[in-house]
């Protein structure tokens, strides 16, 4: 079975796709795919609290929320807004996922 | 028959512009962190995202008037700096469509143009492939 | 007769490219406008009210090769640059409360638009601006 690195660059400020995008990381984690969504960019504001609800079934189904650490900084956005379960990551980490045998990355 | 492309790991097809989101810049950190780890990495731009290794940008930006004496790269140079950081690894191309459609050429030396064509070639050379925003 | 009447310019969409921007960012036209004119306003909306944060946070900076580039946009100490040369700053109150964590989140002197503050009343601006 694959594993999926899905990358979220907007977030609700971009528009409806990154919640539909959000949604597609559902779906893959509910046809038992691993799935590790990743935040970055302006995309970062989705996983703060309010930011995107259907980021909390994402995680109720055993998905991981990551969160671009630099991203978060230069927005000045603070740390505890951010939804429980969400892991700050920095992009060493989202390159070594990627280098993974079996993992397939999708950017939106 | 044609000479074959050469793997790599990944490919980073930057098809967004410039200027409108941090697309270019988290097309640079991820090409980074992949390198540093020993990935090797095939760079495609598409779009006005050829516009970043324009030869007519220069190895400067434009003087800030704040700060006059002070020497910002141009993001040909720091494409330079890049591709001179991780010769073995690293390659750029530029689609020569769009270079040509948008104004885009010449490109600095190391930019290798191809035909939009070719693209897929370059999916097929790679383990993993992401566009990065949209033309 | 002249227009003495400041101009409004609104910003509403934030972070456009911080590798290939660098220091000419929207707040580099806005500080250049601000001087020209004589004094103008700003008003953030959306995610540019993160501009207008306090807490400007770790300067920000990235590796490109073996490069140290530390010249990105620093958008907080923009916006303290312009309330200094006499801007008016203003950030929209609906869209700071999706991330304001207390009181002193917001820069002292940004004055917040909406509903208790009004927001700019675009009769009293010679015109309005979207940047």
């Amino acid at each position: 079975m694959d594993e999926y690195l899905l990358i979220e660059s907007q977030g609700p400020w971009g528009g409806p796709g990154a919640d539909r995008f959000v949604a597609d990381a559902v779906r893959l984690r509910e046809s038992g795919c691993p799935v590790s969504l990743f935040l970055v960019e302006n995309g970062v504001t989705a996983a703060l609290t309010g930011g995107a609800p259907v980021l909390h079934d994402l995680l109720k189904l055993g998905g991981q929320l990551w969160v671009d650490t630099f991203s978060l900084d230069h927005r000045a956005l603070a740390r505890e807004r951010l939804l429980p379960g969400a892991q700050l990551v920095d992009m060493d980490r989202v390159a070594a996922k990627l280098l993974e045998t079996g993992v397939r990355g999708v950017w939106h | 028959m044609g000479r074959q492309l050469p793997r790599a790991d990944v490919l980073l097809a930057v098809m967004g512009g410039p200027h409108v989101n941090d697309t270019v810049t988290s097309a640079v950190r991820l090409a980074q962190a992949l390198l540093e780890r020993g990935a090797t990495v095939q760079i495609w731009t598409c779009g006005h995202a050829t516009g970043l290794t324009k030869q007519s940008l220069g190895g400067s930006k434009p003087r800030n008037l704040e700060n006059w004496e002070y020497d910002y790269p141009s993001s040909a140079m720091l494409a330079k700096e890049l591709l001179d950081s991780f010769p073995e690894q690293l390659t750029w191309y530029s689609c020569r469509f769009c270079t040509e459609e948008r104004g885009s050429q010449p490109h600095i030396e190391q930019i290798r143009l191809r035909p939009p064509f070719k693209f897929t070639e370059h999916l097929d050379a790679v383990d993993n492939a992401l566009f990065l925003g949209v033309c | 007769m002249a227009d003495h009447r400041r101009r409004l310019l609104i910003i509403e969409r934030a972070y456009r490219g911080a590798l290939e921007t660098q220091f000419a960012d929207v707040l580099y036209l806005a500080r250049e406008l601000n001087r020209q004119q004589g004094g103008t306003d700003i008003l953030l909306r959306g995610l540019a009210v993160t501009f207008a944060a306090a807490d400007p946070g770790p300067a920000p900076a990235m590796t490109v090769g073996r490069r140290k580039l530390e010249t990105l946009p620093a958008p907080r100490d923009s916006v303290r640059s312009l309330l200094e040369h006499g801007a008016t700053v203003w950030a929209e109150e609906v869209d700071l409360a999706a991330f304001e964590t207390g009181p002193n989140w917001l820069r002292a002197g940004v004055r917040r638009a909406g509903p208790a503050d009004p927001l700019p009343d675009w009769s009293t601006y010679r015109g309005v601006y979207f940047l």
